[in-house]
């Protein structure tokens, strides 16, 4: 196994053990003829650890070889080979990620058309290394855009800068 | 330069956005439309009185009611959210006296309190609890039921609407005043219990009259008894549970408007003041007769006194008969 | 009336000039609402309930409310197509295919698959209303807490053939999702689970945010850490329309997800949602080509979609002849015919025939009036596709946020939003089919709920599922289909030992 599946699984097993404790204490089983809140995420929580298992049997046994594919041939054998997760630019990612945020966060401080304008704009600089000029044109025009399609034309409740009203 | 060019840009930018704002003043209570929060399912009973009220409303206020439809816990979610909203007057919910402040405080922890988290606005109706069974039943009184119940010993099973609510407890005090046992079922909401009765899956199903009438007067279901003191005053030939000889009475659904409890004064006095209005008016009068639902307005004072006695007395029946949630 | 002298009055009052303006308004604010991920018909409908209440005529106002509803199903596969977000529960199954097909450049067919389909099932629905409605709605009611639990059930099944080539991870992913939609109060016994103190998860998260994050912003994040620095291709924009061969093999699945949806939708509460499940899961086993599955299969979007859009029009059926409603936008529609006086009920047809028969007769001029507006549509929204990602990207997310805070007006659901997509990305990344993800989150409650309510009217005994004939008649279809899937497993794997199932 690779070693991010390695710990996907150890995290599934966790997880489900900590699901069976806490259907066990906090919300209780009750009893076959009503069962209670819990009963149903303590079959949840079993279910995650006996699949963990498994997988984690399932690895041990299937080795992964490298397969070259041939030409032509059927793609009704399905093998997937297991690769590691390929890196790719977590930075972009991160950034975005990042931006996302950023944006949630002032959405309701600061109303939604500053903080899609700055979302925006922060994308188009920061993650797409736009030039400073095409960058705000391009903020400015989708902020309106969707503050139009959304205020007026929809009618859709959206927090307004609380400095105006 | 570059700097230059961009700061003063986002500065006047930001300046053109606040400037004509601070110059807007302050508008009159209802400015904007305000916001009902129904914290049941469409269809039931209560959602049917909010429709009611908000297709009257815009005759006597100049700002029209959003209704919203928030379900969720047997009503404790959308009362939740008003509760935690801004207490200015343009966030409220229907169905103040609902099962879920008067009855499910006595049985389990509440994530607010019904009566100093809430303000009482003012009293629509009352909701009383309408027992009913399929029209083919061989029941055709309580008094029948609880005679099968006891020759039979085997449970009788009943649709409710949600647990903990006003339903769920009336027929669970019934089983308990009768020495039999009544198991109840929770479901989503009024109108998924009544469906549940409809296709037979349950022996009787306890509702509301708005949920229950248009069957029983399509002839699909017929009404075995009413769980008020007195018998309700849309339902004039439904015999009590007393009168049956069963001694166990409750005080329905209480469906009045509720907000959060820092409203300001004006605001409450004139969203009550309005209100009355709407429950004197004729065409209101005539869809709540249409729904079932009798009009019975309280002011807000009296409204928070009679809340107050009603869950006394809920507190007491749960105690006398033994309730307790599983 | 007769049903032939009730079908040509309902023309009647459906062609007048009134009721053709609002029976086209509901469908493009219908479809409007399909696309705009975060708005479902039924809110749309409670907003626009007050407007109706001036309308003087009640039928007027319901013609308009219907068309909302089922121009929402028309609407609902754009953005699943175009962006891998689903508008609502049953669009999610069009997602797997149908964006497959449009990154493919294979947009247009999926999209104009997708109307016909809709339009066909949905005329198709209408008639078995006219004809069968009132056997077929007794049929409904008798779907009891036991049969609902063995449908979601099987429905969940469905969902696991949705989980790509590893059994075990898809059943990680469904058991995730139910775990997810445990989060919450439980409507049975009024306790909340899993909200660890935190007041805004004791309603538990709202589908679309789950299911937009998962798909869309999850899509989005691994689109932008795989490209690294160069721009992602902008997917190119093949032809419009499908071709006389994507006909073809779409017939039957239309065919076959226009029965299934039928049947299924007619059942109150998630009848959609399932019936487009199954229809997947009997398109995938009845295809020559399963492999193609996942990975564009038309058929894969002309049955699912035709099932929904014959599920919203049974689910008519037991309003129209019954008087209950199936879901909230039938709710919404249920109390303002009430408001208005009218009562829906199994007299409806008597005393207001006017308003039975111009509903029915608005319904099969209101799927013309859909096809009619989305098919061109078709070519514009293929045009979507051409906007360069790095501006496209961040107005969907943009987009999404309005959709998912429009729920509760609470910032709250932007920050799940996000972390959903997160989780989405995630997925992707380590190779988990996130497909069973949102239907065991909207299936886990409905089952949970059912089988609770069964245990409680049987007295504790688990027979109640396998007595009641219905019921059981699912057990066994669920039974049988397990067995066939571990047949073909087994036989699979003996066949090419070299080649492994690899994790």
């Amino acid at each position: 196994m690779s070693k991010s599946h390695n710990i996907t699984n150890l995290v599934v097993i966790a997880l489900g053990i900590f699901v069976v404790y806490h259907s066990y204490s906090s919300l209780k089983l009750g009893i076959l003829i009503s069962p209670g809140a819990g009963f149903m995420p303590f079959l949840c929580g079993i279910a995650l650890i006996v699949l963990g298992i498994v997988w984690r049997i399932q690895a041990i046994i299937f080795k992964s070889p490298a397969r070259v594919k041939h030409a032509g041939e059927p793609s009704e054998t399905v093998c997937e080979v297991e690769t590691a997760p390929v890196p790719g630019s977590w930075v972009k990612l991160f950034l975005a990620f990042v931006a996302t945020v950023v944006y949630a966060s002032l959405f309701e401080r600061i109303g939604f058309f500053l903080s899609a304008l700055l979302f925006m704009l922060g994308w188009q600089m920061v993650v797409e290394r736009q030039r400073w000029l095409k960058a705000i044109i391009i903020a400015i025009l989708c902020a309106v855009a969707l503050y139009t399609l959304f205020k007026f034309l929809l009618r859709v409740e959206l927090p307004s800068n609380p400095l105006f009203s | 330069m570059k700097q230059i060019v961009i700061s003063s840009f986002i500065i006047a930018l930001v300046a053109a956005l606040i400037v004509p704002g601070v110059a807007l003043a302050q508008d009159k209570f209802p400015s904007k439309p305000i916001t009902l929060i129904i914290p049941y399912a469409a269809g039931g009973s209560t959602d049917l009185l909010a429709r009611a009220v908000e297709k009257i409303w815009p005759k006597y206020a100049p700002k029209p009611l959003v209704l919203i439809n928030k379900t969720g816990g047997g009503g404790v979610v959308g009362t939740e959210f008003v509760v935690r909203s801004k207490p200015d007057g343009y966030t409220l919910f229907m169905g103040y006296g609902s099962g879920s402040d008067i009855v499910m405080p006595h049985l389990q922890k509440m994530p607010y309190d019904p009566y100093k988290d809430i303000v009482a606005i003012c009293r629509l109706s009352v909701h009383s609890v309408v027992i009913v069974t399929g029209a083919k039943s061989e029941f055709n009184s309580v008094k029948d039921m609880v005679a099968w119940a006891k020759k039979e010993g085997k449970p009788i099973t009943s649709s409710v609407s949600t647990a903990a609510g006003a339903v769920d407890i009336a027929l669970r005090g019934l089983g308990k005043a009768a020495g039999i046992n009544i198991v109840t079922v929770p479901s989503s909401g009024g109108a998924d219990a009544v469906t549940m009765l409809a296709g037979g899956h349950v022996m009787i199903g306890g509702g509301h009259p708005s949920e229950v009438m248009p069957h029983i007067k399509a002839g699909r279901f017929k009404a075995l008894g009413v769980v008020l003191p007195d018998r309700d005053p849309s339902l004039p030939n439904i015999p009590t549970l007393r009168e049956q000889g069963i001694n166990v009475s409750t005080w329905g659904s209480v469906k009045g408007i509720g907000g959060p409890a820092a409203i300001p004064k004006e605001t409450l006095a004139y969203l009550e003041a309005t209100l009355k209005k709407v429950c004197e008016d004729a065409e209101f009068k005539k869809i709540m007769a249409d729904l079932d639902q009798p009009i019975m307005y309280q002011d807000s004072a009296t409204f928070t006194k009679f809340l107050q006695q009603a869950y006394g007395d809920y507190g007491k029946l749960i105690k006398d008969l033994n309730i307790t949630i599983q | 009336m007769g049903i032939f002298d009730g079908i040509i009055s309902g023309f009647s009052i459906a062609l007048t000039p009134m009721n053709l303006v609002f029976a086209f308004l509901g469908a493009v604010i219908g479809t409007a609402v399909g696309v705009l991920p975060g708005l479902g018909p039924a809110a749309t409908i409670a907003l626009l309930l007050p407007i109706t209440y001036s309308i003087s005529s009640p039928v007027t106002a319901v013609i308009m409310m219907a068309g909302i509803f089922y121009g929402a199903m028309y609407g609902g596969s754009t953005t699943s197509i175009l962006l891998n977000l689903p508008g609502e529960a049953a669009s999610v199954v069009t997602c797997y295919d149908g964006h497959k097909m449009a990154q493919k450049g294979r947009a247009g067919p999926a999209l104009g698959i997708a109307a016909i389909g809709s339009f066909i099932a949905g005329t198709v629905g209408v008639i078995g209303l006219t004809l069968f409605g009132p056997p077929i709605a007794e049929f409904a009611l008798s779907f009891g807490p036991p049969e609902k639990f063995s449908l979601a059930l099987l429905g969940l099944l469905m969902a696991v053939a949705l989980s790509g080539d590893s059994v075990i991870k898809g059943l990680i992913i469904m058991v995730l999702g139910l775990l997810l939609g445990a989060v919450g109060i439980d409507p049975i016994s009024g306790k909340t689970r899993f909200d660890f103190g935190v007041t805004e998860l004791q309603s538990g998260f709202d589908f679309v945010t789950l299911a937009v994050g998962v798909f869309g912003l999850g899509e989005i994040f691994y689109n932008l850490e795989q490209q690294g620095s160069a721009e992602i291709v902008t997917t190119k924009v093949g032809q419009v329309f499908p071709k006389m061969a994507d006909w073809v093999k779409s017939r039957m699945a239309i065919l076959r997800g226009t029965l299934i949806g039928f049947f299924i939708g007619v059942i109150p509460g998630g009848g959609a949602v399932i019936s487009s499940l199954v229809s997947y899961a009997v398109e995938k086993k009845v295809s020559k080509h399963p492999e193609e599955f996942g990975q564009g299969a038309i058929e894969g979007v002309a049955g699912p979609e035709s099932a929904n859009n014959a599920a919203s029009s049974s689910s008519f059926i037991p309003l129209l002849t019954l008087g209950i409603p199936s879901n909230a936008s039938i709710a919404m529609i249920y109390a303002c015919l009430l408001i208005k006086g009218v009562k829906p009920g199994p007299f409806l047809i008597v005393e207001h025939p006017d308003v039975f028969w111009g509903v029915i007769a608005s319904m099969y001029l209101g799927n013309i009036m859909l096809i009619i507006l989305n098919l061109p549509l078709v070519g514009i929204w293929v045009q979507v596709l051409r906007v360069p990602y790095s501006i496209l990207a961040p107005v969907v997310v943009l987009f999404t946020s309005i959709g998912s805070y429009s729920i509760a007006n609470q910032a709250f659901d932007l920050y799940a939003l996000i972390a959903f997509g997160v989780l989405g990305y995630v997925l992707r990344k380590l190779k988990f089919e996130a497909g069973p993800l949102p239907l065991a989150f909207i299936l886990g409650p409905m089952i949970e709920s059912s089988m609770r309510q069964s245990l409680l009217l049987s007295g504790g005994k688990f027979s109640i599922f396998v007595t009641r004939p219905i019921s059981l008649t699912m057990v066994v279809m669920f039974a049988l289909f397990v067995m066939v899937q571990m047949v073909f497993a087994i036989r699979r794997a003996r066949r090419s030992p070299k080649i492994q199932k690899t994790v």
